[in-house]
Parts: structure tokens; C-alpha cells; sequence
């Protein structure tokens, strides 16, 4: 999970246009919403991480 | 807080009582959450405020109340002296924002959200956080999983806590300027180019600053409605979202050993053992004769009188400047069991009324005033007199404005060197500081009711009776 969110910072690290005014607030929507997508497509694996995680942890 | 922004209901201020109006639209839904097992549990556990249905329906309204037809009227238990953020160490908004997420995510199973997440929506019974605006659950839809209230969740929680943390700025130059927390947008301009890039500030400063522009593009369109294929993924998504945020606050508002002037004061002061033990021993009589319910402790340091006076029943309200010793005192008080607050004042600058009409927030002297029945002022007289060149009349005429009957106090005389320390050699500006003129000042508000010599260049305890019983 780490990957895929260090993933998702790295592709937005460099934004394409700037503004004079821009509302903070929506882009802690917008950085919400990103997120919330990524963990969204995760809850289908869920199980499949939890093994692996799992798996993991037992090996430690 | 003087509530009026949530457009479902009103608060009441009745005396000691404290009702809250819901509006007949939403009376049913509060109704359910009211008498629901989960509310049961959480007030009972004295995480949310204990609330109590007094009329509903065509019941009758409390008198006094314009009542509209369905109408749900609640009384609510009153946590006493409510306390706000520009006054709390860094531990205690951490306290808070473990609360509200606590209470959103166990909301979840209930088919419930918060619709805000603030500070305002906490207040602290002695050292322990309170939810007390009921009126911040709302049904969720069960397929949304997103939480509108992350952004102030993170403008008054997660970046305070950095910023205080990061860029050692106090908590209460955030709160007592700001409504609604501190914007990622101004924290970015007070990180360097590197700092942006650091894991803290990346998520929660950093993107939303360089997103905010596609954010504008995307206008109103971000904003409506988004659902999953399945109420348990909504769950998954928010959850996780509220656990990411629990790490993040924890993080940030985690606390090393702070070192001030004032956290070792109790160790590397000018009193030996002896004189300490007289002055505590001064303290426990007046404590164990007087009975005080309600104490102020102004300038309690480490705390010390501030747990003789709790460990004896009072309900103490404990202030000083330093917030690192705040903090500490306040870990202790929980760990402890003790009835204390522990909140950031000063005294000689105590804290506004703040908001809308000068009258969401009352200032700490508002709260503050025939509240005590006894208030402490223990080596305190030269920081007042020297550090903040107040007249000696004017402290004790606010002493008497603040307590109801007794106050506490020490004399310093002016060649005691923490005395000399604040002084810094204009010895000759204090020598009018005499015991004698100590004693005149206070007879004009106080009766000197007993008085002890602690063996401690020429300090004196004195215990001060108000002349105009309330």
C-alpha cells in the first residue's frame, strides 16, 4: 500500500498549470478523492493483502 | 461555545441547564441516535456528553423557548469551565482529534458520519476530552466514501499539530487568530523547499497546495456525490481514511521531553526542601480546614498545589504560560485520576472572547469570574509586579473578581533573587514592596485571615479572606 500511494505522490509531484487563486481546502478534496480511489480498488484485494501481509508477518 | 452555525438545531443556555433544540425535520433521526445502544455507550463511558430527551414531539417545550410543532428539545450534562483550543498543549488537541476520529469511525458500523470535525466539538471534564456536539452525527449515505469534514479535520487538528510541532509556533497564535484552523497554503509558504518534500508535510500540506489548481478546474463537478458498488467498501474506504488520519495526528502531535525555564523550576528553584515542605504544609491546612470545591491554580508550574488541592476533592483549574509544563501536568492529572484542567493562560494577558459578536468563545475571566471559591497565586507576585509591571492593588482587585472567598497568595520581597533575576538590578524601582505595604494592599479587598514565614529569603504565605462575601 505504501508503493501505491509513494506511486500516486511521485505522478503528482509536478502540477501541469498554476493558478493566482486557488482554494486549499479543495485541494485537500482532491487529494481525498485520489486516495479514497486507490483504497477503493484495494478493498477488492483485500483478502489477497491480507495474506500477504499475513504471510509476511509469519516469516518475521 | 455559543453554538448557532448548524442549521438543525439551537442551544439554550438556561442557568446551570443546558438544552438543545432540534428542529421537527431532524427531531426524528436524533431521536433514534439519543435512545440508541451506541449513544448509551458512549455517553456512559464519558466520551460524548450525557444527553437526556425532556420533550419531544407536541410534548411541552421548556418554558421560555419559541417551540416550533415537532421540535425535540434535549438537556445535555454541562461540563464545567469549557476550555478551547487557543488554550490547550499540544497533548490535549491530541486528546481531542483521538476523540473525534474514535467516534467517527465507530459511527461507521451505525450507518453514521460527523458531518464537521473541529476542536470546538470537544471540551475537557478535568483532564479528559469530551464530544460534545451531538449534532455532528448525521446519517451517512451508506455508499459514500467520502468524508467531507477531512479538510477541517486537518486545517484545525493534523496541521496545528505540525506546525506546533515543526515550527515550534504555539497552538493558541494559530487559534486565537483563526476561526477554522491553519490552510495547507499557508503552511507551505512557511516551509522551505525541502520541508515541503518531507512525509509529513507531503499529504497534508504539500499536494493539496499543488493540487488546488486542478481542484479549481475541476470547479463545482468535485463535489457531487460519488459512491462505491457496495455499502462495505464505503466502510473500507473511511475507515482507512480515519486510521491514516490517527497516525498522522499521532505523529505529529507526538511530544519529546520539552525543556523550558519552567520544567525543572520545581527542582532547580530557590527553595530548599524544607521551606517547600512549609509551604505545601501551609497549603494542605487551608485545604483540609476550607474544604474549597472549586480551585484556580494561576501560575501552578509543575502542579504541585494543583494535586494537593485535587487529591483533597477540589476540581481545580490550573494555568500557566508555559505549555510544556501544561502538557505535563495535564499527562499527569489523566494518569492519575485527578480533577485538574491544565490550560495554557496567562494571567497578565488572559485569553479573549473570540468569534462571532465577541460571544462564541468567552474570555477565560468571563468564565472565570465568582467561579472559584479559592485561587492560588503562589510564587507568582514578582512575575506580575516586574515581568508584567502590574500594580500590586490591581492584582488582588482581580483576585477578588475571580474568587469567591479565599485566595492563596506568597509574598516575594524584592531582594529574593528570583526577584532580582526578573529585575534585573533596578532593585531600587521595588523597594516600596515592603511586607507592610503588601499587607495594606490587601486589606483593601482581603482580610488577612493567617500568615506563615517560609524561611525562604523573607517569602510569606498568606491566607486572604474577600471582605465582601458573594
Amino acid at each position: 500500500m505504501k508503493l501505491i500511494l509513494t506511486l500516486a505522490y511521485l505522478c503528482l509531484l509536478f502540477p501541469a498549470t498554476a493558478h493566482a487563486y486557488s482554494d486549499p481546502g479543495s485541494g485537500l478534496m482532491l487529494w481525498q478523492l485520489a486516495v479514497s480511489f486507490v483504497i477503493g480498488v484495494m478493498f477488492y484485494f483485500r483478502k489477497f493483502l491480507g495474506m500477504f501481509t499475513r504471510f509476511f508477518k509469519k516469516d518475521q | 461555545m455559543r453554538s448557532f452555525r448548524d442549521p438543525a438545531g439551537k442551544l439554550h443556555f438556561r442557568g446551570p441547564q443546558l438544552i438543545r433544540q432540534v428542529y421537527a425535520d431532524q427531531a426524528p433521526t436524533y431521536r433514534a441516535l439519543v435512545e440508541s445502544p451506541f449513544l448509551h455507550r458512549l455517553t456512559t463511558s464519558g466520551e460524548v456528553v450525557g444527553t437526556t430527551i425532556i420533550a419531544a414531539g407536541n410534548g411541552a417545550a421548556p418554558p421560555e423557548i419559541p417551540a416550533g410543532e415537532g421540535d425535540l428539545f434535549l438537556s445535555h450534562d454541562v461540563v464545567p469551565f469549557p476550555s478551547f483550543p487557543a488554550e490547550w498543549p499540544r497533548q490535549m488537541l491530541l486528546a481531542a482529534a483521538r476523540l473525534t476520529l474514535k467516534v467517527a469511525e465507530e459511527s461507521l458500523d451505525q450507518g453514521l458520519g460527523l458531518k464537521d470535525a473541529t476542536p470546538y466539538n470537544v471540551l475537557f471534564r478535568g483532564p479528559r476530552p469530551v464530544f460534545i456536539d451531538l449534532l455532528s452525527f448525521e446519517p451517512r449515505d451508506l455508499r459514500d466514501p467520502i468524508w467531507r469534514a477531512q479538510a477541517q479535520f486537518v486545517r484545525t487538528f493534523l496541521l496545528p499539530l505540525l506546525v506546533a510541532k515543526n515550527l515550534e509556533l504555539p497552538l493558541s497564535s494559530i487559534f486565537l487568530s483563526r476561526r477554522d484552523g491553519i490552510e495547507p497554503g499557508e503552511v507551505y509558504r512557511m516551509l522551505g523547499p525541502g520541508r515541503r518534500l518531507l512525509p509529513a508535510f507531503l499529504g497534508s500540506v504539500s499536494l493539496p497546495v499543488w493540487l488546488s489548481g486542478k481542484a479549481e478546474e475541476r470547479g463545482a463537478a468535485m463535489y457531487q456525490p460519488r459512491r462505491t458498488s457496495s455499502d462495505a467498501q464505503a466502510r473500507f474506504v473511511l475507515r482507512s481514511l480515519y486510521r491514516r488520519l490517527g497516525r498522522a495526528v499521532e505523529r505529529a502531535g507526538r511530544v519529546g521531553r520539552q525543556k523550558t525555564a519552567w520544567t525543572d523550576y520545581c527542582r532547580t528553584c530557590t527553595y530548599d526542601k524544607e521551606s517547600f515542605g512549609e509551604k505545601s504544609f501551609f497549603v494542605k491546612r487551608f485545604l483540609d480546614q476550607s474544604r474549597p470545591a472549586r480551585v484556580l491554580d494561576v501560575g501552578c508550574n509543575t502542579g504541585h498545589f494543583s494535586r494537593l488541592a485535587a487529591a483533597r476533592g477540589a476540581k481545580v483549574v490550573a494555568i500557566d504560560q508555559d505549555a510544556a509544563v501544561i502538557g505535563g501536568l495535564w499527562e499527569g492529572a489523566l494518569r492519575d485520576g485527578l480533577d485538574i484542567l491544565p490550560l495554557v493562560v496567562d494571567f497578565a494577558r488572559p485569553t479573549p472572547a473570540l468569534g462571532w459578536s465577541n460571544a462564541e468563545t468567552p474570555s477565560f475571566l468571563e468564565r472565570s469570574r465568582g467561579y472559584f471559591d479559592a485561587v492560588f497565586m503562589l510564587a507568582l507576585m514578582h512575575h506580575l509586579v516586574v515581568g508584567d509591571q502590574i500594580p500590586l492593588e490591581k492584582i488582588f482587585s482581580l483576585a477578588a473578581e475571580v474568587t469567591t472567598r479565599h485566595l492563596v497568595i506568597e509574598y516575594v520581597a524584592p531582594d529574593d533573587p528570583q526577584f532580582r533575576r526578573l529585575s534585573r538590578g533596578r532593585d531600587d524601582l521595588y523597594r516600596y514592596l515592603t511586607p507592610e505595604f503588601f499587607e495594606q494592599a490587601a486589606r483593601k479587598q482581603f482580610r488577612i485571615v493567617s500568615k506563615a514565614e517560609t524561611g525562604n529569603a523573607g517569602r510569606v504565605l498568606y491566607l486572604l479572606e474577600r471582605l465582601h462575601a458573594r
